[in-house]
């Protein structure tokens, strides 16, 4: 350290600051002790630091590898407010969310001893390894069980469902169909719950629900049965790369959106807008999914007591062009 | 500040948890009598060795809980300075490129028995990507990973402490003199460019990616290339960022140009916004206009109509990466970097013909 503040021409307190990130230390300064850091190949050794002072200012995340929208972005949000925030977040990718591997990434961050721990657990076979985890960590879920005891913020998945089925019905149609998103996911369950409620609020008859996953190619799939029932004018897919299966389907067997067949999605990826026709969808708002996340986390760590309350963040219906009403009925 | 202290369990000090445990040979003894193992196959978990079966790591896990212990791994870490955990540094990872690249190394990684740690930059620039790197230098990765779609980033990967074995994947992979991994992005744009030329297309244009990325950068060479090679006219290109909303607002103005018959767009998303600016100007694919993207989204075959594009193997491109560095950390001096072909790898990407393309209309 001795080397480094020389080289930087520093005091050694200087040096000290900025190797604990203290913000009162000028943007040049910082970097120029950097510098003499890196030409030094001297290593602030944090595993050492952490073991005296025992706490540290980084968050610890545990997501399931996925290209998938909804989990990166709230990755991504997450992140992006942490980082705003002061912290920073290291982030345990693994296979899958079942006990064994959530077991050992979590015991990989308590190791590190971070500050607290945030879990994106989209999916119930979590459930049982999340019972495992020490009680007296800081423990923020996303998107987890919504009947678990953890802290715990979610997109209103039943409010998103709720609002497609509405506008579908608005628009005249007598009942919509569904296609949703995998049967383990807390997701598709809160769709479908919020699709179900909302035909039944409005004494409608509620078709049998089509299953699928994820993917644009479920979409296409089931969406190829649906094209052939002259029946069905309105369908609520459980997010917009099922929709867009769907569309090309229903292209394919000449059905035009939204003059035969109305579709309403869920998430608003950036091409949704693209999509022909533009998609109406419901969007998300993982910014705000972050802020109560981080927001509970911090009163946990502060208070040193964990806690189980949860927030729900309401999304927005984004209105475009594949809602119309249904078409008339010609003999 | 940095007090060094014994890198023994007796030398740490209690866990903030709770957890402080007795010295380590005791609870090694119990851990191995209650989980019905050796004490070796014990000592085997606790390094992360890859070669423990689940059921028999999960036993041995369970049992250290039951006894309500857990190692300590800030004190080994220091004693080893080997934690089985390989760091990635990623960037723009809500774009497809960059997204499905994490997705192919994270999953070699722990084919090769690696856990992973990531973390993500936001600016690429040197100084954020230099943090990135000291905060997985301090987590005492084996090694590190770098997603570099910009020079920024092997420039900083350059400085990383000697010792820290690394590989940079992506587009500004020749930087330098770090072992890098990459797509031929310019043999890409040239099989795309060429399919269009040899159905017929008198030139082709081409919807850009932002200049500042070498990916972009190389297809646009690729595509110019293939022009000139053919003695077709190069049109003018207007770089634009990744997304389907650049490739509608340039798709508009092209959709107006009746010459425009042929349109190369540099990713998936740009031609999403291309294939929707010629619908609403009436231009119908492939029979007025073709298009073809780069990257073979999931969704891509679904488009209206499917798209013809060029497909990135990223789960080749994630296991070349890894067995990269796994070659660096073995100490193999074909894999050391400075500048060799060895340490240079290039992966071939590939056609895939769907039902965006055609012959030009008939004058």
């Amino acid at each position: 350290m001795m080397d480094v503040a020389r080289l930087a021409g520093v005091s050694h307190q200087t040096v000290s600051r900025v190797l604990n990130e203290h913000p009162n230390v000028r943007e040049q300064t910082r970097l120029r002790v950097r510098a003499a850091i890196a030409e030094l190949g001297y290593r602030p050794n944090r595993a050492a630091r952490t073991l005296v002072t025992g706490r540290s200012q980084v968050i610890g995340m545990v997501t399931q590898n996925s290209a998938l929208y909804g989990p990166a972005s709230l990755l991504s949000a997450f992140e992006e407010t942490a980082e705003a925030a002061g912290f920073a977040v290291n982030v345990r990718s693994v296979r899958s969310l079942d006990r064994y591997t959530l077991t050992e990434a979590v015991g990989r961050h308590l190791d590190h001893r971070v500050a607290g721990l945030v879990i994106i657990a989209p999916v119930a076979s979590a459930n049982d390894a999340l019972e495992q985890l020490p009680a007296n960590v800081p423990l923020v879920l996303i998107d987890g069980d919504p009947d678990g005891s953890s802290a715990l913020v979610t997109v209103d998945q039943e409010a998103g469902a709720r609002y497609a089925t509405d506008c579908l019905l608005e628009a005249g149609h007598p009942t919509v169909w569904h296609i949703s998103g995998p049967p383990d996911w807390f997701d598709s369950r809160g769709r479908v719950q919020g699709w179900e409620g909302a035909l039944r609020d409005a004494g409608r008859d509620v078709p049998p629900l089509v299953t699928a996953d994820w993917s644009a190619a479920a979409g296409y799939r089931t969406g190829r049965l649906l094209a052939r029932m002259p029946e069905v004018t309105a369908i609520f897919t459980a997010n917009d790369h099922l929709a867009l299966g769907l569309l090309r389907a229903l292209h394919e067997h000449g059905r035009r959106v939204p003059d035969d067949v109305s579709i309403v999605g869920f998430d608003d990826v950036p091409e949704a807008a693209y999509y022909t026709p533009p998609l109406t969808t419901v969007r998300p708002d993982f910014a705000a999914v972050a802020a109560a996340s981080l927001e509970l986390l911090l009163a946990q760590i502060e208070s040193g007591v964990p806690s189980g309350d949860r927030r729900t963040i309401a999304p927005t219906l984004i209105r475009r062009d594949s809602v119309a009403p249904p078409p008339a009925a010609t003999a | 500040m940095t007090v060094e202290r014994p890198a023994t369990d007796e030398g740490a000090p209690p866990d903030p948890g709770g957890t402080a445990g007795p010295p380590r040979g005791t609870i090694m003894r119990d851990v191995a009598k209650l989980a019905g193992v050796s004490h070796q196959t014990v000592s085997r978990v606790l390094n992360g060795h890859p070669h423990v079966r689940p059921e028999t790591r999960l036993r041995v896990l369970e049992a250290m809980r039951s006894l309500n212990y857990r190692r300590n791994l800030t004190a080994r870490t220091l004693a080893t300075r080997r934690s089985h955990t390989l760091g990635i540094i990623g960037f723009e990872t809500t774009l497809f490129g960059p997204a499905s690249l994490l997705y192919g190394i994270e999953h070699a990684a722990r084919e090769a028995g690696y856990l992973v740690s990531v973390v993500t930059v936001r600016e690429l620039d040197r100084r954020p990507v230099l943090a990135a790197m000291d905060r997985l230098a301090q987590h005492a990765v084996d090694g590190i990973i770098a997603i570099a779609p910009k020079a920024a980033i092997t420039t900083a990967l350059a400085q990383a402490p000697p010792g820290l074995c690394r590989v940079a994947v992506g587009g500004a992979g020749e930087a330098d003199g770090t072992p890098a991994v990459r797509i031929d992005n310019a043999l890409g744009a040239r099989l795309a460019t060429r399919h269009l030329l040899d159905l017929g297309h008198a030139t082709v244009h081409h919807v850009a990616g932002p200049a500042d990325w070498p990916e972009a950068a190389e297809r646009v060479r690729g595509w110019r290339a293939t022009l000139d090679d053919a003695g077709a006219p190069v049109p003018p290109v207007d770089p634009r960022w990744w997304n389907a909303k650049s490739g509608y607002e340039r798709g508009r103005l092209l959709a107006c140009d009746p010459a425009v018959t042929a349109i190369f767009c540099a990713n998936d998303r740009i031609a999403l916004g291309v294939l929707r600016a010629l619908h609403e100007t009436g231009r119908s694919v492939p029979a007025d206009v073709s298009v073809v993207g780069f990257d073979d989204m999931p969704d891509s075959g679904y488009f209206v109509p499917p798209l013809t594009t060029v497909r990135q193997d990223f789960t080749e491109l994630g296991r070349r990466s890894i067995a990269l560095l796994l070659g660096q950390m073995r100490g193999d001096p074909a894999h050391a970097g400075g500048g060799d072909r060895a340490d240079r790898v290039v992966v071939a990407p590939e056609l895939v013909v769907r039902g965006s393309t055609a012959g030009p209309p008939p004058r």
